[in-house]
């Protein structure tokens, strides 16, 4: 250690880098939403669902949405499934996620 | 899919950090005044209305309300800071040597400060010639990870733990148990399913057992959870400056603790076993004596419990049952706990003829409230969705699993005594232990991870 004191030498970065992701398009956005299927994702938080279903109820009254359905994740802190997320794809036009609280 | 999220007020800047962490730095998201758990339906339909027109216009959605039409994605963030250099200061050859290298550390100080690579203390600069050494101390390559946050679409290798092991101040010899620890971590599981980012603001703490105690000079004794010992300090405080310069959970961000704990800067304790009249934690399942081992935990606090007065097992026991049982943990229907007994009340049970098996059983059969005492904090029932507590004329509410098998009129709030740990640590002086508030219902075993200290083919030792 001692006869390294003399060399300078760059401080390293701690953070591990760039771990983004490679896709990071955005969905093209929707030109309306009359006769489309929402998908109401609820995260399990206290009353999501609760506020997800107004948000479907005016949805379908004053914006001509289709239909709803509604899917749970499993636990708030952790990702949706990958099966979750094509059955919505199959099942659905576009989704309301929520509530981050 | 087009997908809008919506997200409180309050919880805005984690909610913009986490779409960065995708690689969506203008996503919009739909806000609607915090909070929204409380509120009564009536409130919630008002909210849902008033949501309607940033929630159709994010989505981009023409409809009957005239809407600002297609989104144009927002601003990049600012990002990382422009300057990449590294402020080296003088340190030309003045006579006074001791002087000079204080300023270039002060200068390192200020260069990771800037960054937001620390904790708030100062942390120790590194080099790729640091690196090295801490590299050689384990047979693992550098690029294995070592814990990933999916949920962060971050993950930690070794290379990374290395670096910040030696940031916080670790020596090179450490650096397996801070492996050891991250490994523990993985199987307790709590970190990956995004408690750490949690508002509750629960922290890692770390308990050791086996030879590498003595090897590295780990405190057991007095003042265990407190300062003093590089080892306990620095490899407590490696968890937590990944969690912040790897994972991104730097308070006010990612890390969205309401007031978090000061076990956040570092919690790493030895099992005093020398002191203690029972074998070691590693020991009881199915470790050797002669095994250095980690286990980790996810702990919302440390509760001190100060009984001097008594040598009566039961009554240490209530006294121990009476601080777990308290109704601010009941988050869930049932907790878990780990009880560090100071050797000398360790010794109160072992000299009446009770085994850490016996503790267990007595402290799960006593560590309970009554119905009545859940009423009066409105936790008397559970909700059917999420399972946690809460008043029993509640819309969600369901009965708890205890509510109809009760004798004694009390609620148990563990769910088997293996949903308590029991290790000794501390001073043999006093009659003074700690019961550490742990994460989930558990009643498995323990994470007990073996410290593997086979090194790599040291090739460039200097």
């Amino acid at each position: 250690m001692a006869q390294s004191a003399a060399r300078r030498e760059p401080l390293l970065d701690p953070t591990g880098g760039e771990h983004g992701s490679a896709d990071t398009q955005l969905a093209p956005r929707l030109r309306r939403l009359a006769g489309l299927r929402v998908g109401l994702l609820d995260n399990a938080k206290p009353n999501a669902s609760v506020l997800l279903a107004a948000v479907a109820t005016e949805l379908r009254r004053d914006w001509g949405v289709r239909s709803s359905t509604s899917y749970a994740k499993s636990y708030f802190g952790t990702p949706v499934e990958e099966s979750l997320i094509q059955r919505i794809r199959r099942e659905c036009d576009f989704v309301v996620a929520g509530v981050g609280d | 899919m087009p997908t809008v999220s919506v997200c409180t007020d309050a919880f805005m800047v984690p909610a913009r950090a986490m779409a960065r962490a995708y690689g969506f730095p203008g996503f919009e998201f739909a806000t609607v005044p915090h909070p929204v758990a409380s509120l009564t339906l009536p409130q919630i339909s008002k909210r849902a209305r008033e949501l309607m027109p940033e929630l159709v216009r994010i989505l981009g959605g023409q409809g009957p309300v005239t809407s600002p039409g297609p989104v144009v994605p927002g601003l990049r963030s600012a990002g990382s800071e422009a300057t990449e250099a590294t402020r080296e200061g003088s340190t030309s050859g003045a006579p006074g040597l001791a002087r000079a290298e204080a300023s270039a550390i002060i200068t390192a100080q200020e260069y990771y400060s800037d960054r937001g690579w620390t904790d708030g203390l100062p942390v120790v600069p590194v080099t790729e010639s640091d690196l090295r050494r801490f590299l050689a101390a384990t047979a693992r390559d550098p690029e294995d990870i070592v814990l990933a946050m999916p949920h962060l679409n971050r993950h930690c290798t070794v290379r990374t733990a290395a670096i910040n092991a030696a940031l916080a101040g670790c020596r090179p010899e450490y650096f397996p148990v801070v492996l050891a620890a991250w490994a523990s971590l993985a199987k307790e599981g709590y970190a990956t399913k995004g408690v750490w980012q949690s508002t509750t603001g629960s922290a890692p703490l770390l308990v050791v057992n086996g030879p590498i105690r003595g090897e590295i000079d780990l405190n057991c004794r007095g003042g265990v959870f407190g300062p003093g010992f590089r080892a306990n300090a620095t490899i407590g405080r490696a968890l937590r400056l990944t969690a912040i310069n790897c994972f991104g959970l730097r308070p006010h961000e990612l890390d969205q603790a309401t007031q978090a704990t000061p076990a956040k800067y570092t919690a790493c304790i030895g099992e005093n076993e020398e002191d203690s009249p029972w074998s070691g934690l590693h020991t009881d399942h199915g470790f050797a004596a002669s095994d250095s081992t980690v286990t980790a935990m996810s702990v919302r606090s440390v509760i001190h419990i100060e009984a001097r007065h008594t040598a009566v097992p039961e009554q240490l026991g209530l006294d121990l049952a009476g601080t777990l049982s308290r109704t601010g943990a009941l988050v869930h229907e049932t907790i878990s706990g780990c009880l560090v007994l100071s050797p000398e009340h360790a010794t109160v049970f072992a000299r009446a003829g009770w085994s850490k098996a016996d503790v267990r059983q007595f402290v799960y059969e006593h560590a309970g409230r009554t119905r009545e005492e859940l009423a009066a904090v409105g936790k008397d029932a559970i909700s059917r969705s999420t399972r946690w507590r809460l008043p029993a004329d509640h819309p969600d509410a369901m009965p708890d699993r205890h509510s109809e098998t009760n004798a004694s009129g009390l609620i148990r709030v563990l769910n088997s005594p293996e949903a308590l740990l029991v290790v000794v640590a501390g001073a043999d002086n006093a009659g003074v232990s700690a019961v550490v508030e742990t994460f989930g219902p558990r009643g498995g075993p323990p994470p007990i991870t073996l410290i593997d200290a086979s090194r790599r083919t040291v090739t460039d030792e200097h």
